[in-house]
């Protein structure tokens, strides 16, 4: 199980955000076994100057979603480990990590997973996917979670 | 004499493999030094190649940086397949155009002459390629792989779903039909991917003497992909003496939606079969028609649970109407399997917030 972090070296607002307040610059977790689809995803959102911590296997990834509380999730359904459903559904029981946002990027079109991705409250993307809708559907995500400005510390 | 003789024949017989053994021991070794190495090479020449191509996918002019991206890395073609390869596979839109430029003018001869290669492996890397990058002229070279083995087939399938020009649907069509062994669950993902164009192919082959394996996924298709042109065709196999094929028809005719299915899915809501009723039921309930009320109460009675479920569900899907149905049948004495179903229903509905 391998992980590698971002190589940018962590500013003041990542930081601060270490020290429990919100953080300017957007950081998401990607976890995703295929090298491909990690270094494509990671290389359009360092385009919009997105911090992405990258991850290969689901137990991994959950522990870093835990640790390291991203303002985003963008999980492969199918990753090793621990899968991308279980991985949502084992987030939505922690009330610490409840509310964190979850795109699920999957090879299943399928009609039975879609729906109970989205009744979890994950996003769905079917890959092989377009990476301009990626990018416009994560700064989405990302914007409605500073407009809504939810505090994911634990209480 | 002979003795000596004897050991020095030992001795050289004794030289002579160890040398062998040596050489043998050292041609592996270096062998093993080299393919590492080319490996090394390679990953490294993936990695510098993987990061150019992402700078193209992200430039201003993808199509001008990908002309330049193709003449920089044209002679590595070997690495550029594989990473051509899993960027196919990864991306879909307008990103794949820089993939199509760079295959065009580094690849695009090369893969077609590989598309006869002795190797399983390098005919199913190209064909791979094809099936985005494929133009109709070319479907020629593919058609021949559909005698491939069948992961090559199913790529080589795909790929002509890329070009459907009337000539590759027809081979595919063609195929299908003559198939001894189909993977339906393959063929079912090409006919979806290809989607109305197949139409009149389907009409064809509906109309021939195939297995009822065979009729049974083209009807499946018609419905599924919504061809009300073929209305006439499916209707004609609700009286076929196959019980699967009934099926198969009911659940079309469901998904078709054509006023006049009403009829035919009455009498196959009597079907002797009760697979056979209980799809007609469903589908009965899809077209939400009011006159179906009738049918379906009678159905909720049936003494066989799949049927006396789908009745119940249809009869919700009516709305208001269905609904005060379910309730009567609830509050009757009469039939306790109909009055419990009913019942169940109406819990669904309240439970699901739909009453």
């Amino acid at each position: 199980m391998t992980s590698d972090q971002d190589d940018r070296t962590p500013g003041p607002e990542e930081a601060s955000a270490r020290a429990g307040k919100r953080r300017a610059v957007p950081r998401v977790l990607l976890v995703d076994d295929d090298p491909t689809t990690r270094n494509l995803v990671a290389h359009f959102l360092r385009k919009e100057d997105i911090v992405v911590v990258k991850s290969s296997g689901g137990s991994d990834g959950l522990a870093r979603a835990r640790s390291d509380r991203p303002d985003l999730l963008i999980v492969d359904a199918a990753v090793p480990g621990v899968n991308g459903f279980e991985i949502l559904s084992l987030l939505r029981r922690d009330p610490e990590t409840r509310s964190l946002p979850v795109l699920m990027l999957s090879s299943i079109d399928d009609e039975e997973a879609i729906v109970k991705s989205l009744e979890e409250g994950a996003d769905y993307m079917i890959k092989p996917f377009s990476p301009r809708i990626l990018v416009a559907k994560v700064k989405r995500i990302l914007k409605d979670v500073e407009d809504h400005a939810v505090d994911r510390r634990p209480l | 004499m002979s003795k000596t003789m004897l050991s020095i024949v030992v001795l050289y017989s004794f030289a002579y493999l160890l040398l062998l053994s040596a050489a043998l021991f050292l041609f592996i070794f270096t062998r093993r030094l080299v393919v590492e190495g080319r490996e090394r090479k390679d990953l490294a020449l993936y990695a510098a190649m993987e990061e150019d191509l992402l700078q193209v996918l992200t430039a201003a002019d993808p199509r001008g940086s990908a002309r330049a991206f193709a003449r920089k890395h044209r002679t590595h073609v070997r690495v550029l397949k594989q990473l051509l390869v899993a960027y196919r596979e990864a991306l879909a839109g307008r990103s794949l155009e820089p993939l199509g430029i760079i295959f065009d003018r580094t690849m695009r001869a090369r893969c077609l002459r590989e598309l006869r290669s002795p190797w399983l492996a390098t005919r199913l890397q190209n064909v791979r390629l094809f099936v985005d990058f494929s133009s109709p002229d070319e479907a020629v070279h593919v058609v021949e792989l559909l005698n491939d083995k069948p992961v090559v087939r199913l790529a080589a399938l795909n790929a002509l779903t890329g070009v459907a020009s009337p000539d590759t649907l027809g081979i595919i069509f063609e195929l299908f039909e003559k198939d001894p062994r189909p993977n339906f669950f393959a063929y079912s993902n090409i006919f979806n991917s290809l989607g109305q164009r197949i139409e009149p192919f389907l009409r064809a082959s509906l109309r021939k003497p195939l297995p009822p394996e065979k009729l049974a996924l083209l009807i499946e298709m018609a419905g599924r992909l919504l061809l009300r042109g073929l209305y006439r065709d499916v209707i004609r196999f609700a009286g076929h003496g196959n019980k699967e094929l009934r099926i198969r028809a009911a659940r079309s005719l469901g998904r078709l939606l054509a006023p006049a299915s009403f009829r035919t899915l009455c009498s196959l809501a009597a079907d002797p079969a009760w697979e056979v009723q209980a799809q007609a039921i469903r589908s009965l309930g899809h077209l939400k028609d009011r006159r179906t009320v009738p049918v379906l109460n009678k159905a909720l009675c049936s003494p066989n649970w799949h049927v006396r479920y789908n009745a119940g569900t249809a009869l919700a899907e009516l709305g208001l109407v269905g609904v005060l149905q379910l309730q009567e049948i609830a509050r009757q004495k009469e039939d306790r399997y109909a009055a419990d179903m009913a019942a169940m229903v109406l819990d669904t509905l309240v439970l699901a917030g739909g009453a």
